[in-house]
């Protein structure tokens, strides 16, 4: 089985200004428009197939009618120097439904479901419905969870349809970025290594660990003609140093 | 003075939603990205120099921490059949800053500065880094005249014409109608108030609009179709949905 980097959720309480910062960070560009129910993202590609979704709650009267306290609300809600930025999630990609399957088994749940209603998956403004899918899917009634922090795993058939092959939107002085050179991960190698379930995690993907709370702490992207260029965030984990009183993850 | 439509504010819980569903119920397009502080807007080009926003809180930890009652939250908190979709405004606009400038004396307030070269986070900015500038009036700095409810026209002054916002591609899509322009507005209150308010003796010999009496602001936008009917937008207005106007302070927007 080939694991790949697929992509990276940078939480923010608003997606419009984190991004338009990432930019003057990184020169990187986005794009808008991408939506699932009350999550908004501004996309970001960092080349080889993977991104970074700044994905926020863009409809507060959703977020006042959720149930609380919201795990991830609450991470954002600490202040640091990138206006609450978090990272919030890693994703790993596999190339087939079949290998999909196979880790949901192997971690005791199964694969999300293709649902056929376009509400349930991100969709663009022009129309494009993403269809994909993840692992391990545990059924609300199943009393399991992924364990927070660890990365989950995505099988998205349309490669060319994913948000990093996507035209940003062009303005001045962006450079291109040519791919993820590394990621710092809290935890340890071991840890990692036995949710892959290969030898020795770092082997199979660009991995270094800082012993942390788990979760990514930062990506450095290779950039054309320039240094690469490291986006240092701290992950939700950091932030809720005591998550027993959360819900289990969603399943998506 | 030549006063002419701007564009129309559409509240929404969800611009995402609230703006797939609109193209939907028109075949308009619309294109995404532009934001002013905790507000985000997809545009919706009329034709003719005219849009509508589609426009929203996009900050659900800005919105927690702002003085409450919110006037606009509250009326977009109430159910209606478009997920609480309510017009939040009608723009009026002017043709130069001195005109601006003369409507804002005859009100009794002032014209919002144009800062957007310094201070461009208090401006409308888009994903390409472009920031808009324009000006808007009245401003009150102080208490709002009794005189005048919530919900008459603000007026603005774009100076970069083809910058507006109804001047921008919209994202491809299928299905998609050309806007021929806006036809007719419904409005609420009554001719008089609006004539007053604009400083004109007739309202709708000056501008589209035909009055339904009811709560003021707008009720209802009219657009022509390429090759099609007319699409008639209907929504109703905030001030429809506020039992009790007294207990909101007069804040501004953040924009004007």
């Amino acid at each position: 089985m080939k694991y790949r980097l697929n992509h990276f959720a940078l939480g923010a309480r608003n997606i419009y200004e984190a991004a338009a910062r990432l930019r003057k960070e990184t020169g990187f560009g986005y794009t808008t428009g991408d939506w699932i129910q009350t999550t908004g993202c501004h996309m970001v590609p960092l080349g080889g197939n993977v991104f970074i979704e700044v994905e926020g709650t863009i409809d507060a009267h959703a977020y006042l009618a959720m149930p609380k306290p919201n795990y991830t609300y609450d991470a954002l809600d600490t202040d640091n120097e990138y206006n609450g930025d978090h990272f919030t999630g890693m994703m790993l990609g596999v190339d087939t439904l079949e290998e999909l399957e196979e880790i949901g088994k192997r971690l005791g749940g199964g694969v999300t479901p293709n649902w056929p209603d376009p509400y349930r998956h991100f969709q663009r403004p022009d129309g494009y419905v993403r269809r994909f899918q993840s692992a391990p899917y545990y059924e609300p009634t199943s009393g399991k969870s992924r364990p927070r922090g660890m990365p989950n795993f995505y099988w998205y058939p349309d490669v060319p349809g994913r948000p990093s092959n996507q035209p940003v939107v062009s303005t001045a002085h962006l450079v291109t970025p040519t791919g993820v050179k590394w990621v710092e991960y809290g935890g340890t190698e071991e840890q990692m290594s036995k949710w892959l379930d290969v030898p020795k995690a770092s082997d199979v993907l660009p991995f270094r660990f800082n012993g942390k709370a788990l979760g990514t702490w930062a990506i450095c992207v290779g950039v054309e003609g320039g240094d690469d260029v490291v986006i240092r965030r701290p992950p939700s984990a950091a932030s809720i140093p005591d998550d027993s009183k959360y819900k289990a993850n969603s399943v998506a | 003075m030549a006063i002419s439509i701007n564009h129309f504010s559409l509240g929404a819980r969800n611009i995402y939603e609230s703006a797939d569903r609109l193209n939907k119920e028109t075949g308009f397009g619309f294109w995404t990205g532009e934001w002013v502080q905790t507000t985000a807007c997809h545009m919706f080009p009329l034709g003719k120099d005219v849009f509508i926003e589609v426009e929203g809180t996009i900050d659900a930890h800005a919105y927690l921490a702002m003085p409450k009652p919110n006037y606009t939250y509250d009326a977009l908190d109430v159910d209606n059949e478009y997920n609480g979709d309510h017009w939040t405004g009608l723009m009026l606009g002017v043709e130069s800053l001195e005109e601006l400038e003369a409507v804002a004396k005859r009100l009794g307030g002032d014209v919002s500065p144009d800062d957007s070269k310094v201070n461009p986070y208090s401006h409308f900015r888009r994903p390409d880094g472009y920031t808009m500038g324009y000006q808007s009036a009245p401003r009150f700095t102080g208490p709002r005249p009794e005189k005048w409810p919530r919900g008459l026209p603000s007026f603005y002054y774009y100076p970069d014409v083809p910058g507006r916002s109804s001047n921008q591609p919209v994202i491809a899509r299928p299905h998609l109608v050309t806007a021929t322009g806006v036809k007719w507005i419904e409005f609420g209150g009554t001719e008089a108030l609006l004539s007053e308010w604009m400083g004109v003796p007739k309202a709708s010999d000056v501008i589209p609009v035909k009055f339904n009496g009811k709560e003021v602001g707008l009720w209802a936008v009219c657009v022509g179709r390429d090759g099609m009917d007319d699409v008639v937008i209907r929504r109703p207005t905030a001030a429809a949905s506020i039992k009790d106007p007294s207990i909101y302070k007069d804040v501004p927007r953040p924009r004007s």
